[in-house]
């Protein structure tokens, strides 16, 4: 019998969850899916950034990050999206036009019915939608960021 | 092992809700009145905006006349609501002392803070809570203050610097000069809350006002829920003035110096605002939440046509819908009206996400309001309109 249980934990462990994925990227996913008909498990790779609503939570450093991540060749493998409340629109403006992101403004403010009007920018990088890293991208946040990715800013 | 009973918990869980009611005072009610809405829509102009939030209202000559402050503009707009008609633009642009302004008037350190028109001879701007400049609608300054070294008139005493939101603690006017909030660094330490700036010799005088026991209570901690509110619309030797977190009204006499304190307990929403403790807050989150889940009570405004108070406040709502998020726009707006005696004769949530907040103010055609909430995808850009709220037996 003690073998029976053994064998039913070692079942239940190996059908757990592999990747988890954070409650923000759970709420990413709906809001993409049900609005935009997006789904990241789509692509092998992918980066998504969500600007955050708070007035002046987009630096400078933080468009020139977005900016080099647009730019960059090693990045053109990744499907990239950046995620932009509708009071920060003018940040579209300073990526400029021809981006390699698909920009999606909220313009009908449903970031926040999705839960992710986050109180800083987020930035996540998925594989066939799992989140293989996340981070607030805010303040020395970005310089972080930007050293793992050798993104020089 | 300690064990508690049922009846033991029902028990402590009664005294510990009870022990927040000794915060709010209960209101009685009288007869229900009834609200009829009429509206009002003026044609805008070129570089006009469809909704003012720093803003002022006065009767001058048998009119009522609104002033708004215009940030792309960097101007005055001047409306008459009883003809109703644009008046027209005081061009603050032409001034030196209006440059380099937020023009998207996010930062109020960096626009106008607030405005009170008397008459056309006497419109007072606080600039970025640095400068008291009283104008008139030609745009002559006939005074202009810095604040930074206005000084208190009782030396024993300290002072705090003296600020004004058009929408919180709005700066208003009285016999003894213009009346602002007063911050200092170090709250929630017991200080007065307000003070009067005297526009003949600069000075300031505090009045003898404070947070409620409960603010202080509780460390000041009350989330993003702190603020002390303060209508323009006020009755003449009074100044009735409430706070953000709880229900209660209070009012001071001018000339008696007492502050009687009322109840303005909702019988729709929570009365007092939970604490939120920042060493206890693990994700920023927490502080919006804390904002959607708590009720928000607004300035009380005196009708003194109607002999009649009006406050509205927005209700707490879940932050969790489900599968999704609710948000401070999903919260409902509740009017409350009060009699003279501060009995309750209205009391209605209001058609949901259709008005803006802080978009109020008296006239005497009524409670006018703005429905320009920003999901309210019926408003129209392309005039001022407001809807006015009229209570009656």
């Amino acid at each position: 019998m003690k073998y029976f249980y053994l064998l039913a934990c070692l079942i239940v462990l190996a059908c757990g969850p592999g990747k988890t994925n954070s409650k923000e990227k759970e709420q990413l996913d709906l809001y993409l899916s049900e609005i935009y008909k997006v789904d990241l498990k789509e692509y092998p790779k992918s980066i998504a950034i969500i600007v955050s609503g708070n007035c002046g939570s987009c630096t400078e450093k933080t468009i020139r990050f977005i900016k080099k991540i647009d730019q960059d060749k090693r990045f053109d493998p990744y499907k990239k999206l950046l995620v932009i409340p509708v009071n920060n629109a003018s940040v579209k403006d300073s990526i400029g036009n021809g981006s390699s992101f698909r920009i999606i403004i909220d313009e009908h403010q449903n970031i926040d019915k999705y839960g992710i009007n986050l109180p800083k920018n987020l930035f996540l990088e998925c594989e066939k939608g799992d989140v293989v890293f996340q981070d607030w991208l805010y303040l020395e946040k970005i310089d972080t960021i930007a050293a793992k990715y050798g993104v020089a800013l | 092992m300690f064990k508690i009973s049922g009846a033991t918990l029902s028990l402590l869980l009664f005294i510990s809700c009870n022990s927040n009611n000794k915060y709010i005072l209960s209101v009685k009610r009288t007869d229900k009145q009834q609200l009829t809405i009429d509206s009002v829509s003026i044609p805008l102009p070129e570089h006009a905006f469809y909704q003012y939030f720093t803003f002022s209202v006065a009767e001058i000559a048998g009119s009522t006349f609104f002033i708004g402050y215009n940030s792309n503009n960097v101007s005055l707009d001047i409306f008459n609501l009883d003809k109703p008609s644009f008046v027209k633009h005081i061009l603050l642009s032409e001034s030196p002392l209006f440059s380099n302004l937020d023009r998207k008037d996010l930062d109020k350190s960096k626009s106008v803070a607030d405005i009170t028109l008397i008459s056309f001879d006497s419109i007072f701007i606080n600039l970025s809570n640095k400068r008291m400049l009283l104008i008139d609608s030609s745009f002559h300054v006939k005074q202009d203050i810095d604040l930074s070294t206005t000084r208190g008139t009782n030396s024993r005493e300290s002072y705090g610097m003296p600020v004004t939101y058009s929408h919180a603690c709005k700066m208003t006017r009285s016999a003894s000069g213009i009346l602002m909030e007063q911050i200092f660094n170090d709250m929630p330490v017991k200080r007065p809350s307000f003070v009067l700036l005297s526009m003949k010799d600069t000075s300031l005088q505090s009045l003898p006002l404070y947070h409620s026991d409960y603010f202080y209570d509780k460390k000041g901690n009350m989330g993003m829920l702190g603020q002390v509110n303060v209508a323009e619309a006020q009755k003449d030797s009074f100044l009735t003035y409430n706070f953000t977190y709880e229900s209660n009204i209070y009012q001071y006499n001018y000339r008696t110096q007492y502050v009687t304190a009322y109840g303005g307990k909702s019988t729709l929403s929570k009365n007092l605002v939970k604490p939120l403790v920042p060493e206890e807050v693990k994700e920023e989150m927490e502080w919006r939440i804390h904002l959607i889940e708590n009720s928000q009570f607004f300035p009380v405004m005196y009708d003194k046509y109607k002999h009649l108070y009006y406050r509205f406040h927005l209700k707490e709502i879940d932050y969790k819908n489900g599968k999704y998020f609710n948000s401070v726009l999903d919260k409902e707006l509740v009017l409350m009206a009060f009699n003279e005696d501060f009995e309750l004769v209205y009391e209605e949530v209001l058609p949901g996400k259709r008005y803006a907040s802080y978009s109020w103010f008296v006239t005497p055609k009524g409670l006018y309001i703005s429905p320009t909430h920003k999901k309210n995808e019926n408003a129209d850009g392309t005039v001022l309109k407001f809807h006015i709220l009229k209570i009656q037996p």
